[in-house]
């Protein structure tokens, strides 16, 4: 049996000889062996992308944060958010700020960014609803109102000029 | 006769070209099938769903034992600190040294990263790195299952280039000692195997190549008896011919069959290390590896978790052979063999570890991806279960239950519990029996009962939306009152207690919890203004237009009643409850993300009033249970929940982070004999207690205005008066009338010339 084995697969060797296909011997990688990120040791983030650390510089104003206290944390998630933002990944940026809500959730910061984000993405009932939400947070002052005057120019885009005119007045303190 | 020989010769030869013939056109066949089978995505790869990870920073409320249960959970082992490794931590009065292990997140990867960590009492208060402070770092996350076939195979892919060394080898040494050399065959242990078969009279050896178990079980798996062996034959010389030696050693490496988890077959060393060792290959030691090596000739047969003794003989002839081939030295062997085989029983059952949780999970994706998509990409799917609220919940149900049971006498109670985040209304822990590990009846989905009072909140809120007619301090009537029924039966409401309290304040009359105001209230504000504001919680279904609604007599799952609090927990914005946040491919390009979003906000104002109504039933209502367990000084909102007959026992509430949502009753709907009070809340507040809660905010709400009351006429009132509680109103809606206990307008008048 063994030998009936050996000569069969002698025989199946010299045929298959033949059936190679022309380009030679290949694994066929679903992708390019390298791509493959399964367990594969990772590459380094690039700067600010994953642990921002205590010296990154928040980009935010310095005025209106003289009204609250953000945790460091949140600040350098921010500044991230921003960083990603400027390089036009609206995407990244937006899972970075949630990622900074899930750490501190009653800041008005990151809340009242997301909102800008998704004014930029042209996603108005979220950006205003978000901008809302910070307000909730926020003491009067600065934040609050940048977020009036978000809400303002939402308005606005709709359409909607007398609530436009009222947010303007919140943002003034109204 | 030799006209007969000829005769003979030429149809054996005819008949020889024809079986020619017939081979090379089987080979074709074979080749063919090789090439489809192998080129692509050659196994369905289960989506892989994780929980939450854990994001460490300075100043997050974690203490050093919550630390170390999280590691263990996820399979870190603690080891002298001059053994650090990945995947290890060491111990050191109040800090904590651990090298975590990368991870591709769903917004990028994560490097290895070594971490010293300084604790506080219950708090992390540093983290560094090679003596630089660190403000923020992930641990991996729990892989918490898999979406596999039915009956189907589950694997973790690895590549051979990462896999550690002494397994490819190892392997070769037991299994295929010439794989190297041979063609796909080996002649020389097919002869050295029929020898010592013939010897013994059965079967004791087998000379198959690891090609040939490859290729046997990569292709042939249903297909017994001798063309099966032919088959195999065939194939793995073509094998041999089309890949090269180490892509076939992979291929192996990962089709193995490594035993049985209930339904999902495990497969692979990938998924093997995981199954019984709870830990990444990378990080398998010596004995171990040679454990799973060894279980290649029968993975039931040498099963580690169930005949340990079988797996450590065969494990130790396995590092015999492989220290007398020079693969490992002499004090190898001898730590090695010395050790117990030491499996994890935490991953014994995993995918069934959360099942409740995952099951959502499932549920969700099929909304955007059909079954074939989830068993077979390999997709990577980012959950937002917390592993430690998930544990506080299996606890506090499992002991909240006997403790009930003990106490009162009963037996056989049910319980489902869900716990949510305020912030984003991502589903943190879900429960859904008493045997939390065991998958079967969902109660958290699947159980919907009359959610009795904890409706009440949303009657309520309703009311306080007219702010100008109602106040938290308007009076309500707490009288009897009978209503005829479109189907000509009469319903007469009753209070828990049998009696009425004539004229309460409307706050009161929720933190009390009682029936009769509250009937009467909802009739007044209209049953259409309630399925209104019900609908602006997020309640997406039709809704039962009967007066008895206000009673909570509408059958709700505890997931949907949670996400009617939902609302109410966010200051009015109505989330969407999920437990997905994001789907990537294998590769790690992301799918698909599930943002935060929010439903038009209710008014924030009328929720401030009714969360405060809902505090006064933690305080001084039939909610003040909970602080025999919580904290007395954290300020909680909550409401309990009976339907007919004490049947079903509810309790719903929240603080600042967490919505906690608890049922309590019979799988066969008999009476409980538990109200709300008795059943649910103390299985709520010992859940929220370990998980964590953390208060509301005293912070005062802009455009409130918070007033002191009389509390006899329920009037705004002053120090002149014996009591008085303050109470918020928005702004403009305080009642001009005063109590009759303050100073009158004219002392005012007179007090400003004094």
């Amino acid at each position: 049996m063994s030998f009936q084995r050996l000569l069969i697969a002698c025989f199946a060797l010299f045929l298959s000889a033949c059936a190679v296909s022309p380009e030679g011997p290949v694994w066929p990688y679903p992708e390019a062996p390298g791509d493959d990120s399964w367990g594969r040791q990772p590459a380094p983030p690039a700067p600010g992308q994953d642990s921002p650390s205590d010296g990154d510089q928040p980009a935010t104003s310095s005025d209106e944060d003289a009204a609250v206290s953000h945790h460091p944390t949140v600040l350098a998630l921010v500044s991230q958010a921003e960083e990603e933002r400027a390089a036009g990944d609206l995407e990244r940026a937006s899972g970075t700020l949630e990622r900074a809500i899930r750490i501190v959730s009653d800041d008005p910061l990151p809340w009242l960014r997301l909102a800008e984000i998704r004014f930029e993405q042209g996603n108005m009932v979220q950006s205003e609803n978000l901008a809302r939400r910070s307000i909730s947070f926020a003491a009067p002052g600065p934040l609050t109102r940048q977020a009036w005057l978000l809400i303002a120019d939402i308005k606005r885009l709709q359409g909607d000029d007398s609530a436009a005119r009222q947010a303007e007045d919140k943002a003034r303190g109204g | 006769m030799s006209k007969i020989a000829s005769l003979t010769l030429k149809l054996a030869v005819v008949l020889a070209c024809i079986a020619a013939l017939a081979l090379i056109a089987y080979t074709l066949v074979l080749d063919q099938q090789i090439r489809s089978r192998f080129a692509g995505a050659r196994w369905a790869l289960p989506a892989q769903i994780y929980a939450a990870p854990l994001e460490l920073y300075p100043g997050l409320a974690l203490s050093k034992y919550q630390l170390i249960e999280e590691l263990e959970r996820l399979g870190y082992r603690r080891h002298p600190r001059a053994e650090l490794a990945q995947g290890r931590y060491a111990q050191q009065r109040d800090r904590i040294e651990l090298q975590t292990r990368p991870f591709s997140f769903s917004d990028g990867p994560q490097p290895s990263r070594t971490l010293s960590l300084d604790f506080g009492p219950n708090q992390l208060k540093q983290i560094s790195e090679g003596g630089q402070p660190v403000s923020l770092v992930r641990l991996d996350p729990l892989l918490i299952g898999s979406i596999y076939p039915r009956h189907g195979e589950d694997r973790v892919l690895v590549n051979l280039a990462e896999v550690p060394a002494l397994l490819p080898h190892g392997l070769i040494q037991t299994e295929d000692q010439r794989f190297y050399k041979h063609f796909g065959l080996d002649p020389r242990a097919i002869l050295r195997a029929a020898v010592v078969n013939i010897r013994a009279g059965r079967v004791v050896q087998g000379g198959s190549t690891l090609t040939q178990q490859l290729v046997k079980n990569f292709f042939l798996h249903n297909q017994r008896n001798f063309s099966r062996k032919f088959s195999e034959a065939i194939l793995s010389v073509l094998l041999e011919v089309h890949y090269e030696k180490d892509a076939i050693l992979e291929a192996y490496l990962n089709e193995v069959y490594l035993g049985q988890d209930g339904q999902r077959a495990i497969h692979g060393f990938g998924l093997g290390s995981e199954f019984y060792f709870h830990k990444p290959l990378a990080e398998l030691g010596v004995a171990e590896i040679a454990t799973l090596v060894g279980m290649v000739k029968g993975p039931s047969y040498y099963n580690p978790r169930r005949h340990p003794e079988r797996a450590r003989e065969r494990r130790n002839l396995v590092l015999a052979q492989w220290h007398d081939a020079g693969l490992i030295d002499e004090e190898t062997l001898t730590a090695a063999q010395a050790r117990d085989v030491h499996t994890s029983q935490q991953t014994l059952n995993a995918n069934r570890r959360y099942p409740a949780f995952v099951q959502q999970v499932h549920r969700e994706l099929a909304r955007d991806y059909p079954d074939d998509v989830l068993t077979a990409e390999g997709l990577r799917i980012y959950t937002s279960l917390a592993p430690h609220v998930q544990a506080a919940a299996e606890t506090a149900v499992i002991e909240g239950l006997d403790s009930i049971e003990a106490s009162r006498g009963l037996s056989s109670l049910q319980a489902a519990a869900v716990v949510a985040s305020v912030t984003d209304g991502s589903i943190l822990a879900l429960v859904g029996g008493r045997k939390p590990g065991e998958a079967g009846f969902n109660r958290a989905l699947d159980a919907r009962r009359p959610i009795g009072s904890t409706i009440k909140p949303v009657v309520y809120l309703a009311a306080l939306q007219q702010s100008q007619r109602y106040q938290l301090t308007s009076l309500l009537k707490d009288e009897p009152l009978r209503l005829d029924m479109p189907n000509g039966s009469v319903w007469e409401p009753e209070n828990y207690d049998k009696e009425s309290h004539g004229e309460i304040p409307l706050f009161q009359a929720l933190s009390q919890s009682y029936n009769l105001a509250t009937v009467n209230l909802g009739l007044e504000v209209g049953l259409d203004q309630v399925i209104k504001t019900l609908h602006g919680l997020g309640v997406e279904d039709q809704v039962p237009a009967l007066p008895s609604l206000l009673l909570g007599a509408w059958d709700r799952s505890p997931l949907q009643l949670t996400q009617i609090y939902a609302a109410l927990a966010s200051g009015g914005f109505a989330q969407k409850l999920i437990s997905i946040r994001s789907v990537q491919t294998r590769e790690g390009q992301l799918v698909k993300r599930y943002p935060l979003e929010l439903a038009d906000p209710l008014p924030a104002d009328a929720v401030a009033l009714l969360n405060w109504a809902m505090q006064q039933a933690t305080q001084n209502g039939t909610g003040r249970g909970i602080y025999r367990q919580i904290d007395p000084t954290l300020r909680i909102a909550g409401k309990t929940g009976t339907s007919d007959d004490l049947r079903d026992s509810w309790f719903a509430g929240f603080g600042s982070n967490y919505l906690g949502v608890v049922w309590v009753g019979h799988d066969n709907n008999d009476v409980t004999q538990l109200t709300g009070a008795s059943g649910a809340l103390p299985v709520w507040a010992r859940m929220m207690r370990m998980a964590g809660l953390q208060g509301l905010s005293a912070r005062p709400q802009s455009g409130l205005e918070w007033v002191p009351v009389d509390t006899e006429s329920w009037l705004p009132g002053d120090e002149a008066c014996r009591s008085v509680l303050r109470v918020p109103y928005i702004a403009g809606t305080v009642p001009d009338q005063q109590a009759p206990c303050a100073r009158s307008g004219w002392n005012k008048f007179l007090d400003l010339w004094r």
